[in-house]
């Protein structure tokens, strides 16, 4: 804990303290849809530190001038362009890693936590201190992301980035691989424990 | 300036802004957009007929496709276009094969096989495009046949929005190696096509030749896999049928 | 005829919850599930805008932005696919709509619309309502079944959130772990009601 509190307070918050999954409540839908497996997890979360940085960082920009009237749509144009963007240059450059991300394109423009940022700091703050924010939350999705993935995938399949974790002769005495782990409901109960386990360690009762 | 004028500007600067961008960038990738989305046809082409797609250099795939693989123009009762190019076909000559809109495609519509052949340039084997309905995005593939029309080669999806780890699975190497060696017709020579099976192969009770593992988690893109193996096994019928009957 | 738009209706209320069997439209879901009143409200609004969007979205899909479809203004554009917009189209009509909807509802309804606070615009982000347009263009809908489509999903969507509210209310007097208490108790309660709906999956109407 010493370590994470010489960094800076808008990179180590958002990481156990003030998680965006598991303290914020955003960006539920794609923990659930991309944590099956340790790989798909990672590629989702290194895009949406990219996407997160990249929008803080333009937004904060144009937090000047912009008319708060049309605020949310404005976001919306710039996260969704900034993320259509990606995608179009993955397609031409990067064939296979775009099939990957291709599904998760839409998930990331939607991705509450993006947004959410971007109203909470980006369109207050000064674009450095934005960025720092914006990596933060991008990383602290990603703890929640891998962790949880990385305990389906074993569970579930019994791989680890794809690799045989569990060997046969485990199979043969009778283990089964948990298939709820693979489907939705077990990506549920295996947040609502990590919350447990994140509040047990902080030392505080969850939220109502 | 007026506060609403304001608003109306920014709006129109950002609206332009970003359209100019999108397009700019979607138009100008296009050719390497193209390019890669050719070369990945190819690779899964190659991959269905037993190549080593995946791991071959871009120059590799070109020249083996260009010299080993031929595609063939049919229309809708198997009967073959020799001097067609599909690429010079306008959509509206094209079939559509999924099954909504199959039936309404016109009657002379054209669809288009690929087939291996050889230095002598005859076929040793043909594959056929797949396109149905997954979970949550239409399922594109090849199936691949031996030239007695009837035993799979191979199987690939090359384009599908199928969940990572469940759905997505079926573009998976150990998915399509389920598949080798499984049959069409059965033992009467009707068309059976292949069932994914929810669940182990070998405890459905089904014919082994007609059914394959399940993915577990994945039951409702295992059933649009199993649909659309009848559908476009449909299709084609009339052209494999001519080729059951040479290579019989 | 009808009997088709029922099919649709009641498979994307119950086999295919947009919400418990696609896990789209999560966040609100979450953060607000508290009381069944707010619930109840949301749930009505989200009604109101896939009702409203996902048609609006259609229409602008089939003469705009797919493939071939301008050629209602010159067949030269016969060629022209604009379908990379989609998301951007989208996206900026739902926000427009949930723009509209707050407004009308500060206008006619004050009393939801102050209960509903904040959780309002948090409705544009709403991965369920632009999940239901893409799924339209995906499953080449026309417009009625558009409509039904929209309408449908968020009915599925109300019931979802109202019965998990009500459970929460329901758990409020029991003795749920510190560390558990709040958010951690609602993921796990969804996930067993998601287990539920599971029951629904593969049904063919």
């Amino acid at each position: 804990m010493g370590v994470l509190k010489s960094l800076p307070k808008q990179l180590s918050d958002p990481l156990v303290e003030n998680n965006p999954i598991a303290s914020q409540v955003l960006g539920i839908c794609s923990a659930l849809a991309v944590t099956v497996m340790l790989k798909q997890a990672v590629v989702m979360s290194l895009a949406v530190i990219f996407v997160i940085s990249g929008s803080n960082v333009i937004l904060s920009f144009m937090r000047k001038g912009l008319p708060s009237r049309i605020r949310i749509i404005v976001e919306m144009c710039v996260i969704a362009s900034l993320v259509i963007l990606v995608d179009q240059v993955l397609r031409a450059y990067f064939f296979e890693l775009s099939k990957q991300l291709s599904v998760f394109v839409g998930l990331i423009i939607t991705n509450c936590i993006v947004l959410g940022r971007a109203e909470a700091y980006a369109l207050g703050n000064a674009p450095w201190p934005s960025f720092l924010d914006g990596l933060g939350n991008g990383l602290g999705y990603t703890l929640v992301l891998c962790t949880v993935a990385a305990l389906r995938e074993i569970l579930g399949s019994g791989t680890i980035w794809g690799i045989a974790l569990i060997p046969q002769s485990v199979y043969d005495l009778g283990y089964v691989n948990m298939g709820l782990m693979v489907l939705p409901p077990g990506a549920f109960i295996l947040l609502g424990l990590y919350i447990w386990v994140q509040n047990t360690l902080l030392g505080r009762a969850g939220q109502e | 300036m007026n506060d609403n004028t304001y608003t109306l500007m920014y709006a129109a600067i950002v609206c332009f802004i970003c359209s100019f961008l999108l397009s700019l960038f979607a138009v100008g990738l296009q050719p390497a957009q193209r390019e890669a989305a050719t070369i990945d046809l190819y690779r899964n082409i190659l991959t269905v007929f037993g190549f080593d797609g995946a791991n071959m250099s871009k120059e590799n795939v070109k020249s083996t496709f260009q010299n080993s693989i031929k595609q063939i123009v049919i229309d809708k009762r198997g009967k073959v276009y020799p001097d067609l190019k599909f690429s010079d076909l306008s959509d509206d000559q094209r079939c559509e094969i999924l099954y909504t809109k199959f039936p309404s495609s016109s009657d002379d519509c054209k669809l288009s096989i690929y087939s291996k052949v050889d230095s002598q340039g005859s076929a040793s084997a043909y594959a056929i495009p797949l396109e149905g309905k997954g979970l949550w995005s239409t399922l594109y593939g090849y199936l691949a046949l031996e030239n007695d029309g009837n035993t799979i080669l191979g199987i690939t999806f090359y384009k599908h929005g199928e969940t990572p780890g469940l759905g997505a699975e079926i573009s998976q190497p150990w998915f399509a190696e389920n598949f080798k060696g499984k049959k069409l017709l059965d033992q009467s020579g009707t068309l059976a096509s292949v069932k994914v099976y929810k669940g182990k192969a070998k405890d459905s009770g089904l014919a082994q030749d007609h059914v394959v593992d399940g993915i577990s988690g994945a039951t409702i893109t295992a059933d649009g896999v199993t649909d659309l193996l009848l559908h476009c096994a449909k299709v084609f019928d009339p052209f494999l049928a001519k080729i059951r009957k040479v290579g019989a | 005829m009808l009997a088709e738009y029922l099919g649709l209706a009641v498979s994307s209320i119950f086999i295919n919850n947009i919400l418990l069997a696609y896990f789209l439209g999560m966040c609100t879901f979450l953060a607000c599930s508290k009381k069944i009143e707010t619930s109840m409200g949301l749930g009505i609004a989200v009604i109101f805008v896939l009702s409203i969007t996902t048609p609006a979205n259609w229409l602008v899909h089939h003469f705009f932005l797919q493939k071939g479809a301008m050629t209602w203004l010159s067949p030269t554009f016969a060629d022209l696919d604009l379908s990379f917009l989609n998301l951007i189209t989208f996206i900026a009509i739902i926000a427009a709509q949930v723009q509209l909807l707050e407004m009308i509802l500060d206008k006619f309804f004050p009393a939801l619309y102050t209960a509903l606070g904040v959780f309002l615009p948090l409705i544009t982000v709403n991965c369920a309502i632009l999940g239901c347009s893409l799924f339209m263009v995906e499953r080449s809908y026309d417009l009625t079944q558009s409509i039904v489509y929209g309408a449908s999903s968020g009915v599925g969507w109300l019931l979802a959130i109202v019965a998990l509210a009500s459970i929460r209310t329901k758990i409020r007097y029991s003795h749920v772990p510190e560390g558990l208490k709040g958010l951690g108790i609602t993921f796990i309660i969804t996930g067993l009601m998601a287990i539920g709906f599971m029951g629904f999956a593969g049904i063919n109407l």
